[in-house]
Protein backbone atom coordinates (compact mmCIF):
# COMPACT_ATOMS: atom_id res chain seq x y z
CA UNK A 1 0.00 0.00 0.00
CA UNK A 2 1.06 3.43 -0.43
CA UNK A 3 -0.46 5.90 1.93
CA UNK A 4 -0.78 9.84 1.68
CA UNK A 5 -2.51 12.20 4.20
CA UNK A 6 -6.12 13.28 3.10
CA UNK A 7 -6.16 16.52 1.70
CA UNK A 8 -7.47 19.34 3.71
CA UNK A 9 -4.98 18.15 6.53
CA UNK A 10 -2.40 20.73 8.32
CA UNK A 11 0.30 18.90 9.95
CA UNK A 12 1.62 22.13 12.40
CA UNK A 13 3.37 22.47 15.61
CA UNK A 14 2.21 23.77 18.81
CA UNK A 15 3.86 24.12 21.87
CA UNK A 16 6.51 21.84 20.50
CA UNK A 17 3.80 18.82 19.70
CA UNK A 18 2.82 18.10 16.48
CA UNK A 19 -0.70 18.51 15.84
CA UNK A 20 -3.06 17.15 12.97
CA UNK A 21 -6.08 18.95 11.93
CA UNK A 22 -8.25 19.03 9.51
CA UNK A 23 -9.46 21.65 7.42
CA UNK A 24 -13.47 21.63 6.32
CA UNK A 25 -11.79 20.45 2.73
CA UNK A 26 -11.18 16.90 4.91
CA UNK A 27 -14.68 16.97 7.32
CA UNK A 28 -16.59 14.26 5.34
CA UNK A 29 -13.81 12.11 6.90
CA UNK A 30 -11.93 13.67 9.52
CA UNK A 31 -13.40 16.07 12.38
CA UNK A 32 -10.78 15.29 15.29
CA UNK A 33 -7.83 17.04 15.92
CA UNK A 34 -4.71 14.79 16.78
CA UNK A 35 -1.71 15.32 18.61
CA UNK A 36 1.08 13.00 17.15
CA UNK A 37 3.41 11.11 19.87
CA UNK A 38 6.84 12.67 18.97
CA UNK A 39 8.12 8.69 17.32
CA UNK A 40 5.17 8.87 15.30
CA UNK A 41 5.99 12.59 13.79
CA UNK A 42 9.00 11.83 12.17
CA UNK A 43 6.75 8.84 10.29
CA UNK A 44 4.15 11.06 9.41
CA UNK A 45 7.29 13.33 7.33
CA UNK A 46 8.16 10.26 5.22
CA UNK A 47 4.07 9.65 4.78
CA UNK A 48 4.13 13.00 3.51
CA UNK A 49 6.12 12.42 0.18
CA UNK A 50 4.22 9.93 -0.59
CA UNK A 51 6.51 6.86 0.47
CA UNK A 52 5.64 3.27 0.15
CA UNK A 53 4.76 0.80 3.03
CA UNK A 54 8.30 -0.82 2.80
CA UNK A 55 10.01 3.28 3.06
CA UNK A 56 7.44 4.20 5.76
CA UNK A 57 9.21 0.78 7.61
CA UNK A 58 12.65 1.64 6.72
CA UNK A 59 11.92 5.71 7.90
CA UNK A 60 10.43 4.03 11.31
CA UNK A 61 13.15 1.76 11.69
CA UNK A 62 15.85 4.58 12.49
CA UNK A 63 13.00 5.96 14.51
CA UNK A 64 12.15 3.19 16.70
CA UNK A 65 15.64 1.92 17.18
CA UNK A 66 14.48 -0.02 20.47
CA UNK A 67 12.63 -2.55 19.09
CA UNK A 68 12.41 -6.13 16.68
CA UNK A 69 11.99 -5.93 13.32
CA UNK A 70 7.85 -7.55 13.79
CA UNK A 71 7.49 -5.10 16.47
CA UNK A 72 8.36 -2.17 14.33
CA UNK A 73 6.20 -3.94 11.42
CA UNK A 74 3.52 -4.64 13.34
CA UNK A 75 3.67 -0.75 15.27
CA UNK A 76 3.82 0.82 12.07
CA UNK A 77 1.02 -1.55 10.48
CA UNK A 78 -1.43 -0.59 14.27
CA UNK A 79 -0.17 3.49 13.57
CA UNK A 80 -1.27 3.19 9.47
CA UNK A 81 -4.75 1.18 10.26
CA UNK A 82 -5.74 3.77 13.26
CA UNK A 83 -4.67 6.87 10.91
CA UNK A 84 -6.68 5.63 7.97
CA UNK A 85 -9.71 4.70 10.21
CA UNK A 86 -9.25 8.07 11.80
CA UNK A 87 -9.58 9.90 8.21
CA UNK A 88 -6.05 11.53 8.33
CA UNK A 89 -4.68 9.41 5.99
CA UNK A 90 -5.63 7.58 2.58
CA UNK A 91 -4.24 4.52 1.54
CA UNK A 92 -3.68 3.28 -2.17
CA UNK A 93 -2.81 -0.02 -3.38
CA UNK A 94 0.81 0.49 -4.91
CA UNK A 95 0.89 0.24 -8.76
CA UNK A 96 2.79 -3.00 -9.50
CA UNK A 97 5.48 -2.99 -12.83
CA UNK A 98 4.30 -5.64 -15.23
CA UNK B 1 -27.15 42.36 0.52
CA UNK B 2 -27.08 45.21 3.10
CA UNK B 3 -23.70 46.54 3.55
CA UNK B 4 -22.42 47.96 6.51
CA UNK B 5 -19.60 48.46 9.29
CA UNK B 6 -18.40 46.80 12.37
CA UNK B 7 -15.71 47.29 15.13
CA UNK B 8 -13.67 44.51 16.44
CA UNK B 9 -10.84 45.29 18.57
CA UNK B 10 -9.82 48.58 17.15
CA UNK B 11 -10.20 47.47 13.45
CA UNK B 12 -13.25 48.31 11.47
CA UNK B 13 -14.54 45.82 9.20
CA UNK B 14 -17.26 45.31 6.18
CA UNK B 15 -20.02 43.32 6.34
CA UNK B 16 -22.55 42.48 3.66
CA UNK B 17 -25.49 40.53 5.16
CA UNK B 18 -28.35 39.09 3.78
CA UNK B 19 -31.06 40.70 6.47
CA UNK B 20 -31.10 44.33 6.58
CA UNK B 21 -31.88 43.95 10.42
CA UNK B 22 -28.46 41.92 10.79
CA UNK B 23 -26.65 45.51 11.47
CA UNK B 24 -29.03 46.18 13.98
CA UNK B 25 -27.39 43.01 16.03
CA UNK B 26 -24.22 45.31 15.85
CA UNK B 27 -23.16 48.46 17.76
CA UNK B 28 -22.29 51.25 15.56
CA UNK B 29 -18.55 51.04 14.53
CA UNK B 30 -16.01 53.42 16.20
CA UNK B 31 -15.54 56.26 13.93
CA UNK B 32 -12.16 56.22 15.17
CA UNK B 33 -11.07 52.83 13.75
CA UNK B 34 -9.39 52.49 10.67
CA UNK B 35 -11.30 50.25 7.77
CA UNK B 36 -9.49 47.28 6.69
CA UNK B 37 -8.90 46.94 3.05
CA UNK B 38 -10.54 43.51 2.93
CA UNK B 39 -13.33 42.38 0.72
CA UNK B 40 -16.81 42.19 2.52
CA UNK B 41 -17.36 39.64 5.11
CA UNK B 42 -20.56 37.77 4.10
CA UNK B 43 -21.80 33.91 4.38
CA UNK B 44 -21.62 32.01 1.98
CA UNK B 45 -24.21 29.91 0.71
CA UNK B 46 -22.50 26.48 2.39
CA UNK B 47 -22.39 28.55 5.48
CA UNK B 48 -25.95 29.56 5.65
CA UNK B 49 -26.95 26.22 4.70
CA UNK B 50 -25.20 24.65 7.62
CA UNK B 51 -26.76 27.14 10.07
CA UNK B 52 -29.80 26.03 8.44
CA UNK B 53 -29.72 22.77 8.49
CA UNK B 54 -28.50 22.75 12.52
CA UNK B 55 -32.07 23.98 13.23
CA UNK B 56 -31.18 27.81 13.63
CA UNK B 57 -34.07 29.83 12.34
CA UNK B 58 -33.93 31.56 9.06
CA UNK B 59 -33.50 35.08 10.30
CA UNK B 60 -31.04 37.96 10.89
CA UNK B 61 -30.00 36.79 14.37
CA UNK B 62 -29.20 33.59 13.05
CA UNK B 63 -26.67 36.07 10.66
CA UNK B 64 -25.22 37.92 13.18
CA UNK B 65 -24.26 34.83 14.96
CA UNK B 66 -22.98 32.90 11.63
CA UNK B 67 -20.99 35.77 10.82
CA UNK B 68 -18.82 35.26 14.09
CA UNK B 69 -16.58 32.86 12.36
CA UNK B 70 -15.84 34.60 9.34
CA UNK B 71 -15.01 37.72 11.30
CA UNK B 72 -12.73 35.01 12.89
CA UNK B 73 -11.27 34.51 9.84
CA UNK B 74 -10.66 38.09 8.81
CA UNK B 75 -9.35 39.30 11.93
CA UNK B 76 -6.34 36.65 11.55
CA UNK B 77 -4.66 38.80 9.27
CA UNK B 78 -4.33 41.46 11.69
CA UNK B 79 -2.98 38.85 14.61
CA UNK B 80 -6.66 38.36 16.24
CA UNK B 81 -9.58 35.62 16.59
CA UNK B 82 -12.09 34.88 18.40
CA UNK B 83 -12.16 32.46 21.32
CA UNK B 84 -15.56 30.51 22.89
CA UNK B 85 -15.09 31.76 26.29
CA UNK B 86 -16.38 33.94 29.10
CA UNK B 87 -14.04 37.03 29.65
CA UNK B 88 -13.56 38.41 33.22
CA UNK B 89 -11.89 41.21 34.59
CA UNK B 90 -9.80 41.00 37.83
CA UNK B 91 -6.87 42.79 38.88
CA UNK B 92 -6.67 44.50 35.40
CA UNK B 93 -6.05 41.34 34.07
CA UNK B 94 -7.98 39.43 31.58
CA UNK B 95 -9.40 35.68 32.52
CA UNK B 96 -10.74 33.36 30.58
CA UNK B 97 -13.47 30.40 31.14
CA UNK B 98 -13.19 28.31 28.35
CA UNK B 99 -15.83 25.49 27.86
CA UNK B 100 -18.63 24.45 25.47
CA UNK B 101 -22.12 25.88 25.72
CA UNK B 102 -23.91 24.13 28.28
CA UNK B 103 -21.11 23.58 30.66
CA UNK B 104 -21.36 26.59 33.23
CA UNK B 105 -19.40 29.27 32.25
CA UNK B 106 -22.21 31.78 33.11
CA UNK B 107 -22.51 30.01 36.13
CA UNK B 108 -18.91 30.17 37.25
CA UNK B 109 -18.88 34.12 35.91
CA UNK B 110 -21.69 34.70 38.80
CA UNK B 111 -20.32 32.79 41.15
CA UNK B 112 -17.43 34.29 41.05
CA UNK B 113 -19.39 38.13 41.15
CA UNK B 114 -21.14 37.28 43.94
CA UNK B 115 -17.67 34.95 46.11
CA UNK B 116 -15.20 38.73 45.20
CA UNK B 117 -18.44 41.20 45.01
CA UNK B 118 -17.16 44.69 43.36
CA UNK B 119 -13.74 42.81 42.00
CA UNK B 120 -14.87 41.11 38.97
CA UNK B 121 -16.13 42.74 35.59
CA UNK B 122 -17.28 41.13 32.18
CA UNK B 123 -14.95 42.01 29.45
CA UNK B 124 -17.50 39.72 26.61
CA UNK B 125 -20.09 36.91 28.21
CA UNK B 126 -19.39 34.54 25.15
CA UNK B 127 -17.33 35.84 22.53
CA UNK B 128 -14.18 37.96 23.22
CA UNK B 129 -11.64 39.08 20.48
CA UNK B 130 -8.04 38.45 21.50
CA UNK B 131 -5.50 40.30 20.22
CA UNK B 132 -1.73 39.04 20.14
CA UNK B 133 0.83 42.18 20.73
CA UNK B 134 4.57 40.98 21.03
CA UNK B 135 4.31 38.44 23.32
CA UNK B 136 1.29 39.22 25.27
CA UNK B 137 -2.25 38.57 24.36
CA UNK B 138 -5.08 40.82 25.35
CA UNK B 139 -8.66 40.35 25.74
CA UNK B 140 -10.94 42.72 23.88
CA UNK B 141 -15.14 42.88 23.72
CA UNK B 142 -17.53 41.54 20.96
CA UNK B 143 -20.79 42.28 20.07
CA UNK B 144 -21.26 38.62 20.77
CA UNK B 145 -22.03 38.56 24.25
CA UNK B 146 -24.39 35.56 25.18
CA UNK B 147 -27.61 34.93 26.18
CA UNK B 148 -27.01 36.73 29.38
CA UNK B 149 -25.60 39.53 27.16
CA UNK B 150 -22.83 40.26 29.89
CA UNK B 151 -20.48 42.70 28.85
CA UNK B 152 -19.03 46.07 29.73
CA UNK B 153 -15.47 45.95 30.78
CA UNK B 154 -13.22 47.38 29.18
CA UNK B 155 -9.97 45.88 27.16
CA UNK B 156 -7.31 44.01 29.43
CA UNK B 157 -3.46 41.83 28.96
CA UNK B 158 -4.71 38.18 29.72
CA UNK B 159 -3.52 36.97 32.62
CA UNK B 160 -4.81 33.16 32.72
CA UNK B 161 -6.83 29.97 31.00
CA UNK B 162 -9.48 28.45 32.76
CA UNK B 163 -10.58 24.97 30.95
CA UNK B 164 -13.74 24.56 32.93
CA UNK B 165 -15.73 21.03 32.64
CA UNK B 166 -18.18 19.35 34.72
CA UNK B 167 -16.39 15.93 36.92
CA UNK B 168 -17.09 14.40 39.82
CA UNK B 169 -15.20 16.47 42.11
CA UNK B 170 -14.70 19.89 42.50
CA UNK B 171 -10.73 20.66 41.91
CA UNK B 172 -8.34 23.43 40.46
CA UNK B 173 -5.55 21.97 38.34
CA UNK B 174 -2.94 23.38 37.04
CA UNK B 175 -2.33 22.40 33.10
CA UNK B 176 0.85 21.88 31.32
CA UNK B 177 0.99 23.33 27.48
CA UNK B 178 0.76 19.94 26.11
CA UNK B 179 -2.27 19.11 28.40
CA UNK B 180 -4.26 21.92 27.25
CA UNK B 181 -3.70 22.27 23.14
CA UNK B 182 -6.49 19.75 22.22
CA UNK B 183 -9.59 21.31 24.32
CA UNK B 184 -7.98 24.79 23.59
CA UNK B 185 -8.41 24.67 19.72
CA UNK B 186 -11.95 23.24 19.86
CA UNK B 187 -13.10 26.86 21.40
CA UNK B 188 -11.43 29.04 18.93
CA UNK B 189 -14.03 30.38 16.78
CA UNK B 190 -13.17 29.58 12.75
CA UNK B 191 -14.66 28.25 9.50
CA UNK B 192 -12.05 25.70 8.77
CA UNK B 193 -12.55 26.92 5.40
CA UNK B 194 -9.07 27.09 4.54
CA UNK B 195 -5.51 25.21 5.55
CA UNK B 196 -3.89 28.49 5.83
CA UNK B 197 -6.71 29.67 8.28
CA UNK B 198 -6.63 26.71 10.18
CA UNK B 199 -2.41 26.98 10.53
CA UNK B 200 -2.87 30.78 11.57
CA UNK B 201 -5.76 29.70 14.44
CA UNK B 202 -2.29 27.18 15.22
CA UNK B 203 -0.11 29.23 15.61
CA UNK B 204 -2.30 31.79 17.67
CA UNK B 205 -2.92 28.99 20.12
CA UNK B 206 0.56 28.30 20.57
CA UNK B 207 1.43 31.94 20.78
CA UNK B 208 -1.76 32.07 23.57
CA UNK B 209 -0.30 28.84 25.59
CA UNK B 210 3.02 30.15 25.83
CA UNK B 211 2.22 33.27 26.91
CA UNK B 212 -0.15 32.87 29.92
CA UNK B 213 -0.72 29.71 32.83
CA UNK B 214 -3.40 27.71 32.34
CA UNK B 215 -5.58 25.58 34.47
CA UNK B 216 -8.58 23.10 34.63
CA UNK B 217 -11.30 23.52 36.62
CA UNK B 218 -13.47 20.00 37.10
CA UNK B 219 -16.85 21.21 38.61
CA UNK B 220 -19.46 18.91 40.60
CA UNK B 221 -21.20 22.05 42.15
CA UNK B 222 -21.26 25.48 42.39
CA UNK B 223 -20.09 27.21 44.75
CA UNK B 224 -17.56 24.58 46.26
CA UNK B 225 -16.38 24.52 42.39
CA UNK B 226 -15.77 28.26 42.22
CA UNK B 227 -13.94 28.85 45.47
CA UNK B 228 -11.42 26.71 44.10
CA UNK B 229 -11.37 28.83 41.29
CA UNK B 230 -10.95 32.03 44.54
CA UNK B 231 -8.76 30.14 46.63
CA UNK B 232 -6.16 28.81 43.64
CA UNK B 233 -6.01 31.93 41.43
CA UNK B 234 -8.10 35.15 42.60
CA UNK B 235 -6.22 35.55 46.08
CA UNK B 236 -2.93 34.49 44.71
CA UNK B 237 -0.76 37.31 46.41
CA UNK B 238 1.70 37.26 43.88
CA UNK B 239 -0.85 37.74 41.13
CA UNK B 240 -2.25 41.01 42.83
CA UNK B 241 -1.15 44.16 41.52
CA UNK B 242 0.40 42.64 38.55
Amino acid sequence: MKYQPRPGIVKTQICGRTVLIPARQAFDACKTVQILPMLWAGTWNAICKGCSREEILTAHRILAKNKTEEERAAQLDKFLQSMCDKGFLIAEPEETAE
Amino acid sequence: MTNFIITLAGHSLPISARYADTARCFPAPDPDAPLAAIPPIALSDADWEESLRLGMPDNAHTEYSTLTANCSDALLAFDCVILHAAALRWQDRAWLIVAPSGVGKSTQTKTLQELLPGQVTVICGDRPVLVRRGSEIWVHPSPWNGKEDWHGAEAAPLGGLILLKRGAENRLYALNEQEAILPLYAAFIQTYATTETVAQVAAFEDALLRAVPTWLLVSNTVPDSTRCLVDGIFSSSELQGS
